[in-house]
C-alpha cells in the first residue's frame, strides 16, 4: 500500500484546506513531516489516518473534531465540515478515502449534524465508484494498523518494556504473521466448549446440575483471579521501572556512581542465577515425573528379588503364553510351526508338560515378568539417584552465590546511604519501593497458584459432567462434539507454539540484523518468548540509556517489518504497508542519528517520518536526503486558538 | 478425553474451516463474537453428524 495524498479540511488545529502530497517514488520513498517545535501538530497529523480509516483519535477532547477558530466565528445556523480524505493506492488499485462530520450552530449551541464515511475506487477509464465502507478492513485492517503507525507515545512505551509496550508489540507482531487468526480460534473454541458443558442436559440429575453450578462459579472466580493477577502485574511493572528511575538519578551523582553501577551488574548477575535455579528444579521436577516411579520399584522389588532363585525357571515356561493357548493348539492338532500333534506323539507330551510352566498352572511365566520389570526399572532408574544429587548440588551452589550477591546488594545500599543528602534520599525511596515490590510478586506467585488449582478444579468437574453425560443420546451426541473441539483446539495450540518458535527465532535475526546496523556497537539483542527484547553490551549488562533504548525499538520495528516483507505460510498477511514514524530523534547520539536515516528507508517500501527541524537539520538531513521526496513544515500560529498550516518546502534536494 | 472414536478426516476439516472462517472474522466485514462462535457451532454440528444424515 502507498500512500499519496493526505487532505484535510478543519480538522483540529488544521483549519481551512491543507494538503499533503506524501513521495511514492521508489528511489525517493521518503517524506518528512517537521515541525519547529512540539505542539505543533505531528501527533495530530498522525492521528488524522486513524480517524480516516477507523474514527479513532487517541488525542485530548477525541470529540472535537472542528477547528476551534471556526467554531467561534460560527453564525447561528450555518453549517461548517471537517474532513480528512486519503489517496492511496493499494494491490494496484486506487482508492479515495473520506471521513465528514457537518456541524450546524443552533441557538448559540454547535453540534454534529451528520457524519460520512465514504471509499471510493478509480476503476480503469479512470472513473470513481463508491464501494461498500466495510472495505476499509480489507484494504488497510485496523488491527494491521498498529504496525505502520508509530506515534511518539508508542515508540516511548515500547523502548521502556512496560506492560502497555509487551501488549502492544507481541498484538502486532502476531497480527501481522497471522497468528491473530490461531489465537481467535483457539479463544473461540474455548468458549464453545464451556457452551457446550451448559447444554448437557442435566434431567433431573441434581449431581449434573450441581456440577454445571461448580463451573459456572469457578469460571468466575478464575476470571476475577486473573484480572487481579493483571493488576498485580501492571503494579509490578510501574514499579520496576520506579525503581530504573531512581537508579538512573542515583548514577547521576558522581559519589555513588561507580557504587550504582556495580549494584546493577550484581542485580543482573543474581536475577540470572534465580532464573537458572527455576530451570533447575524445572529439570527435576521433569526427571522425577519420568524416573522417580521406577527408582522407587525398583528399590521395593530389589527385596523380594533374592527370594526367587530364577535357576530353577531356566528354560521353563514362554512369556505370552497361558495354559488356554497351549488348550485350543492341542484341540486343531497343529502347532504353531506347522507340525501336527497327534495325541499320545511327543509333540503332545511335550506341549502337556510345557502347560505346567505356563500361567495360571504355573509361576514360573509370571516370576520372569516380574524379574524381567525389576531389570527395565532399575535400567531407566539407574542414574537417577547420580543425576538428582548433581542437580541438587547445583542448586545449593547457586543459592550459595544469591546469598553472596543479597549480601553485596545490601552492603552497597549502605554504602549509597551512607553518602547522605539527596543520595540518602533517594536510596531510602528506591528501597521502599524494592521492598514493596517483593511483596508484590509474593502476592503474583500466589495468585498464580490459585489460578491453577482453580483451573485444576475445573478439569476434574468437567471430567465428571462428562461422565454423567454418557447417560443419555442427546448428552451424548453433546460429549461428541466435545471430543472433536478438544482435539482441534489441541491441533491449533500446537501448531501455534511451533509456529511462534518458528516466528521468534526469526524476528530475533531479523531485528539482529537492522539493530546491528543501526547501533555498530558490542551490543546484542535478544527477543525474549513474550516479546520483550533486552539490549547486553559486551561486558553482559543490560543497557538502560534512553538513546539506546530509541534505536532498539527503531530496531525492533525495522525487524518486525522486514518479516512481514518476506511472508512465510499461507496463513499469513503479505500486503506491504508504508511506514509512519513520529520518529524522538533527539536523545539520539550524532552516529545513531545518521544510522537511522540510512537503515530506516530501506526497511519499508514507504517511509513517512514526524521529527522536529532541529533534529532533521542536525546530521539526519545530510544522510537521508538522497532518498527525500518531499519535506513539509507545519507552521503553528499560537493565537487565541492554535492553528497550524502545512507548507512545502521547496528546492528539498 | 478418548479419541479413539472420532474421525481424523473431520478433524481436519474442521481444523481447516475454522482458520478460514477466523481469518474472515478478522480481516473481513465486522461482526460480533458471539455470531462468529454461533457460525463456528453449526459448523462443527455439520462437520461432526454428516455420516448420520
Amino acid at each position: 500500500m502507498i500512500i499519496k495524498k493526505m487532505i484535510l479540511k478543519n480538522f483540529r488545529q488544521y483549519m481551512g484546506i491543507n494538503e499533503i502530497a506524501f513521495s511514492s517514488d521508489c528511489d525517493k520513498n521518503v517524506t518528512v513531516i517537521i515541525s519547529e517545535n512540539n505542539g505543533a501538530g505531528k501527533t495530530t497529523l498522525l492521528e488524522a489516518f486513524n480517524w480516516c480509516f477507523y474514527r479513532n483519535l487517541n488525542l485530548p477532547n477525541s470529540d472535537q473534531i472542528l477547528t476551534g477558530a471556526i467554531m467561534k466565528n460560527m453564525k447561528d445556523r450555518e453549517e461548517e465540515v471537517a474532513f480528512v480524505e486519503i489517496h492511496l493506492s493499494n494491490k494496484g488499485k486506487n482508492y479515495i478515502i473520506n471521513r465528514k462530520n457537518i456541524y450546524i450552530k443552533i441557538d448559540g449551541k454547535i453540534t454534529r449534524k451528520s457524519r460520512d464515511f465514504n471509499i471510493q475506487i478509480k476503476n480503469s477509464d479512470g472513473i470513481l465508484e463508491n464501494i461498500d465502507s466495510n472495505e476499509i478492513e480489507n484494504i488497510i485492517p485496523e488491527d494491521l494498523s498498529m504496525y505502520f503507525f508509530f506515534d511518539g507515545e508508542r515508540i516511548e512505551n515500547l523502548s521502556q518494556e512496560n506492560t502497555k509496550g509487551k501488549k502492544d508489540i507481541g498484538q502486532a507482531v502476531k497480527n501481522i504473521l497471522g497468528l491473530d487468526i490461531l489465537v481467535n480460534a483457539q479463544k473461540h473454541l474455548k468458549i464453545i466448549l464451556k457452551e457446550y458443558d451448559n447444554e448437557y442436559d442435566a434431567g433431573n440429575s441434581e449431581k449434573m446440575k450441581g456440577y454445571q453450578d461448580v463451573l459456572v462459579t469457578k469460571e468466575e472466580k478464575l476470571n476475577k483471579t486473573k484480572k487481579d493477577l493483571d493488576v498485580l502485574s501492571d503494579e509490578n511493572e510501574e514499579m520496576k521501572k520506579m525503581l530504573r528511575d531512581y537508579d538512573k538519578k542515583l548514577i547521576s551523582f558522581d559519589k555513588v556512581k561507580e557504587l550504582q553501577k556495580s549494584r546493577t551488574q550484581i542485580e543482573q548477575t543474581k536475577r540470572e542465577n534465580i532464573k537458572h535455579i527455576d530451570t533447575l528444579y524445572k529439570e527435576l521436577r521433569v526427571k522425577n515425573k519420568l524416573n522417580l516411579a521406577d527408582y522407587i520399584t525398583s528399590k521395593i522389588l530389589s527385596v523380594y528379588v533374592d527370594k526367587f532363585n530364577m535357576e530353577d525357571f531356566e528354560d521353563k515356561g514362554v512369556i505370552g503364553i497361558d495354559g488356554k493357548a497351549i488348550d485350543q493348539l492341542l484341540k486343531r492338532g497343529v502347532c504353531l510351526c506347522g507340525n501336527k500333534i497327534e495325541k499320545g506323539s511327543e509333540e503332545y507330551n511335550n506341549l502337556i508338560e510345557q502347560k505346567k510352566y505356563q500361567p495360571p498352572a504355573s509361576l514360573a511365566v509370571i516370576a520372569k515378568q516380574f524379574n524381567q520389570r525389576i531389570t527395565e526399572c532399575k535400567n531407566s532408574s539407574e542414574n537417577f539417584r547420580e543425576e538428582i544429587n548433581n542437580i541438587n548440588r547445583k542448586i545449593e551452589t547457586i543459592n550459595e552465590k544469591i546469598d553472596g550477591h543479597s549480601k553485596n546488594i545490601n552492603q552497597i545500599s549502605l554504602q549509597i546511604n551512607n553518602a547522605g543528602g539527596n543520595i540518602e534520599e533517594i536510596e531510602t525511596k528506591r528501597n521502599e519501593i524494592h521492598n514493596d515490590l517483593k511483596k508484590n510478586e509474593k502476592e503474583i506467585i500466589e495468585l498464580k497458584v490459585k489460578i491453577k488449582e482453580i483451573k485444576n478444579i475445573i478439569d476434574k468437574v468437567e471430567g465428571n459432567l462428562d461422565e454423567l453425560a454418557q447417560g443419555n443420546e442427546k448428552n451424548r451426541k453433546i460429549y461428541l462434539k466435545k471430543l472433536y473441539v478438544n482435539q482441534v483446539k489441541e491441533k491449533i495450540e500446537h501448531y501455534y507454539s511451533r509456529k511462534e518458535n518458528e516466528i521468534i527465532k526469526n524476528l530475533n535475526e531479523k531485528v539482529s540484523e537492522v539493530f546491528l546496523n543501526l547501533i555498530e556497537t558490542n551490543h546484542k539483542i535478544t527477543i525474549n518468548d513474550d516479546y520483550t527484547f533486552s539490549v547486553i553490551d559486551e561486558d553482559g549488562i543490560e543497557s538502560t540509556s534512553t538513546g539506546q533504548n530509541i534505536i532498539t525499538t527503531l530496531g525492533f520495528i525495522g525487524g518486525i517489518i522486514k518479516l512481514a516483507r518476506e511472508g512465510h505460510d499461507e496463513i499469513e498477511v503479505s500486503e506491504q504497508y508504508p511506514l509512519i514514524l513520529d520518529a524522538p530523534l533527539s536523545d539520539l547520539s550524532t552516529k545513531h542519528k545518521k544510522n537511522v536515516a540510512k537503515v530506516l528507508p530501506n526497511i519499508a517500501e514507504q517511509l513517512i517520518i514526524f521529527t522536529l527541524d532541529k533534529d532533521y537539520y542536525s546530521n539526519f538531513e545530510e544522510v537521508i536526503k538522497s532518498k527525500v521526496g518531499k519535506v513539509y513544515k507545519l507552521i503553528m500560529n499560537q493565537e487565541e486558538y492554535k492553528r497550524t498550516i502545512i507548507e512545502r518546502c521547496k528546492n528539498v534536494n | 478425553m478418548k479419541y479413539d472414536e472420532i474421525d481424523q478426516n473431520i478433524v481436519d476439516i474442521l481444523i481447516t474451516e475454522i482458520i478460514r472462517k477466523e481469518k474472515e472474522f478478522i480481516h473481513g466485514k465486522k461482526k460480533s463474537e458471539s455470531i462468529q462462535r454461533s457460525e463456528l457451532k453449526k459448523l462443527i454440528n455439520t462437520e461432526v453428524y454428516k455420516n448420520d444424515n
